[in-house]
């Protein structure tokens, strides 16, 4: 091949230098929002807002109804809604990257929170709370939970998702109990009697699944008091308690009572997730640990299939905590992205978005989501039913634990994942010193990737 | 006026060359912006601390590789299934695509629908193609399965549902689609001159002779190109093996479920992309293009023993 003459290599290299100099200053935008001295009211300067959600098809109309009643409150305010209802996250980080962010963002990824405040994707919101005297106890718990990183707050949450123990009633009297299981031992008892067998040996149905659908050690592990991280995100604490390992070695009594092969030839008979051979719709599982979207499952997709259900915490190793029951929570928050026009503007939507109670709860409802704003959890009709009066109350929850997160997202998560299955797999002999390892190697990636 | 024709001489091949430059300029500027600059951009980006967000990246030298080859606990998990597939897989996707090739050259009825049919498959996008097999392979009520109890076969397969089996159910998707190996094969047979199989018959050899000795030696350079781009292929196994992780796992399956054994280098490199480490996400996609080069490097190095070339003496 024939050397590029030195001239036109100099040239070369000067564009694509240029090129990387154009593309790199558009990721160097670190403009941090400095509020005004006052909350907007109703006047202000027209003003066209961009806001990007996930929410899609019938969905979205009833997001819609939801902004249409803020820019009521605020006349000066209009506001595009985009709908990303694929990669919602991803486009948004490219946006920021490339300094062209909206100017209000629908947030759902609470595992990578400390990752978003790292990069400074999203503004913190402190400034804003203390300057219009926004209250945290307006709010479940768990939302300001979920939206503190290292100290800071960044996020609005609006919506919950909540775990928790749905059952079914029938099969729960079948087994002698008149109420969901209140301990552990309890719980054993009642799966114990639920799994069945076929007259080859196979398994027929079971109780309950503590792997069903992937990995679910990460809501598991927190049940038994398993910690992730330090406060400030950058220290791994896996191993500062046993909740980790007394976790996994629950699930693990599944597998040696039922037997691996026995269990994962059962779970390869099930159908689709949203479908009426679901598990628990069809009849092959008795419970499952599942958030408050499952219950659409029986009248979506169930055919009104489990008839006699019910929705309970899950018990911990200490039974249930009659004033701080346990649940993993995730959810929905609005944010405002760094390098957004009109920051001050998309606050006003963001709280009025998140605070303005009757709309809120019209929304949630409509989604079947619950209410992080007590007072809009408090209008929701849905709670007529025990069972969303159940998960509801969970998630008002001080025990209700949002995920951790690290400056490079949740690496411990990860992580768990894979120990998990190969651990239940029977293919991890030495349980305490696995955590150990992983809780170098976790320090090491964030170490390495992070920074000190 | 010698001078003045030699003025417009140089001025109509400025222009020939400003026309040739402008109709090449779609492409140039697609190269440079769509190609040349993320690679170089990647390049920089796999010696610093980045991801996506208003922080520059920070530089760090060479930490980002350090970690990958020295604490990375996922590599080598990678490595072992990417060349599982390559030492496995490869080999009999080249032997099953000249298998099918040498049956389609012989002359019976209907041979143009056989090829056909051979061929299809392989216009099925990867994705596609594994979930149909995510159905055709379900353990419990999949047709494969069922066809395999029905023949008697107590305890047939889980795929991927079972670690000992997901790379085979990977194999098996990519044995289908070997349609576009095959069509090289096929183009490669029929140039074999029919004379040399007849000094063979002539010589008393039968079809392994005719193989071995005329065959393989004439399609040596087809099975040369079909090797490069094999290898540079099976680097990239991604599409197949994320999907079948999702098969069993679920959206939230852990990386490469079951148990690792569909953790390739590339759904590796994708996780950690999607995890936006980008900077390190860079290095490992370094890593993969130097591994790919060398191999490449090193199958082509091999050539001459055993590719034959027309006019020399190999």
């Amino acid at each position: 091949m024939r050397a590029l003459p030195r001239g036109n290599a100099a040239r070369a290299g000067a564009l694509l230098a240029v090129v990387s100099l154009a593309l790199t200053a558009c990721s160097s935008n670190n403009n941090a929002a400095t509020p005004s001295t006052s909350a907007l009211g109703k006047d202000h300067v027209a003003t066209t807002l961009n806001l990007w959600t996930a929410w899609a098809g019938d969905d979205a109309k009833s997001f819609q109804k939801m902004v249409d009643a803020c820019t009521k409150q605020y006349p000066w305010m209009t506001v595009k809604v985009v709908q990303k209802p694929d990669g919602l996250g991803q486009a948004t980080l490219a946006a920021v990257t490339a300094g062209n962010p909206p100017d209000s963002v629908e947030y759902r990824d609470a595992e990578s929170l400390g990752q978003a405040a790292t990069n400074n994707v999203l503004i913190p919101i402190d400034d804003y709370v203390a300057r219009d005297g926004l209250n945290w106890g307006d709010f479940a718990p768990g939302a300001e939970k979920m939206s503190t990183y290292d100290g800071k707050h960044y996020t609005l949450p609006y919506a919950f998702d909540v775990y928790g123990l749905y059952f079914n009633k029938d099969l729960l009297a079948q087994a002698g109990m008149t109420q969901p299981p209140q301990t552990m031992a309890d719980f054993n008892t009642l799966n114990d009697k639920l799994t069945t067998k076929n007259a080859d040996g196979s398994l027929k149905t079971v109780g309950f699944l503590p792997d069903y659908e992937g990995s679910y050690i990460t809501v598991y592990g927190p049940l038994f008091g398993g910690k992730s991280y330090s406060a400030d995100g950058k220290t791994v604490i896996v191993t500062s308690t046993d909740g980790w390992e007394k976790a996994l070695e629950w699930q693990k009594t599944f597998y040696d009572k039922y037997g691996a092969d026995a269990l994962k030839k059962f779970k390869a008979g099930f159908g689709e997730y949203d479908s009426a051979r679901h598990p628990w719709l069809h009849g092959d599982v008795s419970s499952v640990f599942e958030g408050e979207w499952l219950a659409r499952y029986p009248k979506t997709f169930g055919n009104g299939n489990p008839k006699n259900w019910g929705f309970a915490p899950m018990p911990g190793p200490n039974g249930i905590d009659a004033s701080a029951p346990f649940t993993g929570l995730s959810g929905n928050s609005f944010a405002i992205p760094h390098g957004a026009k009109h920051p001050e503007e998309a606050w006003a939507l963001n709280k009025c978005l998140a605070t303005d109670a009757a709309p809120l709860a019209e929304f949630n409802d409509s989604v079947a989501n619950i209410s992080s704003l007590k007072a809009a959890a408090a209008l929701s009709k849905l709670v007529s039913d025990p069972a969303w009066k159940a998960m509801t109350d969970l998630a008002q929850s001080s025990g209700a634990v949002p995920p951790q997160s690290s400056p490079i997202g949740d690496p411990v998560g990860e992580a768990m994942g894979q120990l998990e299955e190969k651990y239940l797999a029977g293919k991890v002999p030495d349980l305490k010193a696995a955590l150990a390892t992983l809780q170098t190697q976790v320090q090491a990636q964030i170490d390495s990737q992070a920074g000190p | 006026m010698t001078a003045e024709r030699a003025r417009l001489k140089r001025k109509a091949g400025r222009r020939r060359r400003l026309t040739v430059l402008l109709l090449l300029s779609p492409w140039i500027i697609g190269f440079l912006v769509f190609t040349l600059y993320p690679i170089c951009i990647s390049l920089y980006w796999s010696f610093t601390r980045y991801g996506f967000g208003t922080n520059a990246p920070e530089w760090v030298g060479l930490r980002n590789y350090t970690y990958l080859f020295t604490q990375d606990p996922n590599l080598k998990q990678a490595l072992l299934n990417t060349v599982f597939l390559a030492a496995v897989g490869l080999p009999l996707r080249l032997f099953a695509a000249i298998f099918a090739a040498s049956l389609l050259t012989r002359p019976v009825r209907g041979v143009g629908f056989y090829r056909l049919a051979f061929y299809i498959p392989a216009l099925v996008p990867a994705v596609a193609s594994a979930i149909l097999f995510s159905f055709l392979l379900q353990p419990e009520y999949g047709p494969v399965n069922l066809i395999l109890k029905h023949l008697g076969v107590e305890n047939p397969p889980l795929w991927f549902y079972d670690s000992a089996w997901a790379k085979p159910a990977l194999i098996t998707i990519s044995l289908w689609g070997i349609g576009d190996t095959m069509l090289v094969f096929l183009a490669g047979l029929v140039n074999v001159p029919r004379s040399l199989y007849e000094a063979v018959e002539v010589d008393g050899g039968r079809w392994w002779a005719k193989f071995r000795h005329v065959t393989l030696p004439l399609i040596s350079p087809v099975t040369f190109f079909v090797l490069i781009t094999g290898v540079i292929g099976v680097l990239q196994a991604f599409d197949e093996a994320y999907v079948g992780t999702r098969v069993a796992g679920g959206p939230e399956a852990p990386l490469g479920a079951p148990e690792g054994s569909l953790l390739t280098y590339p759904v590796l490199q994708y996780s950690v992309f999607t995890h936006n480490r980008i900077g390190y996400a860079s290095a490992l996609a370094w890593v993969l293009f130097l591994i790919t080069m060398v191999l490449t490097l090193i199958v082509m190095a091999s050539r001459r023993k055993w590719v034959y070339a027309a006019g020399s003496d190999a």
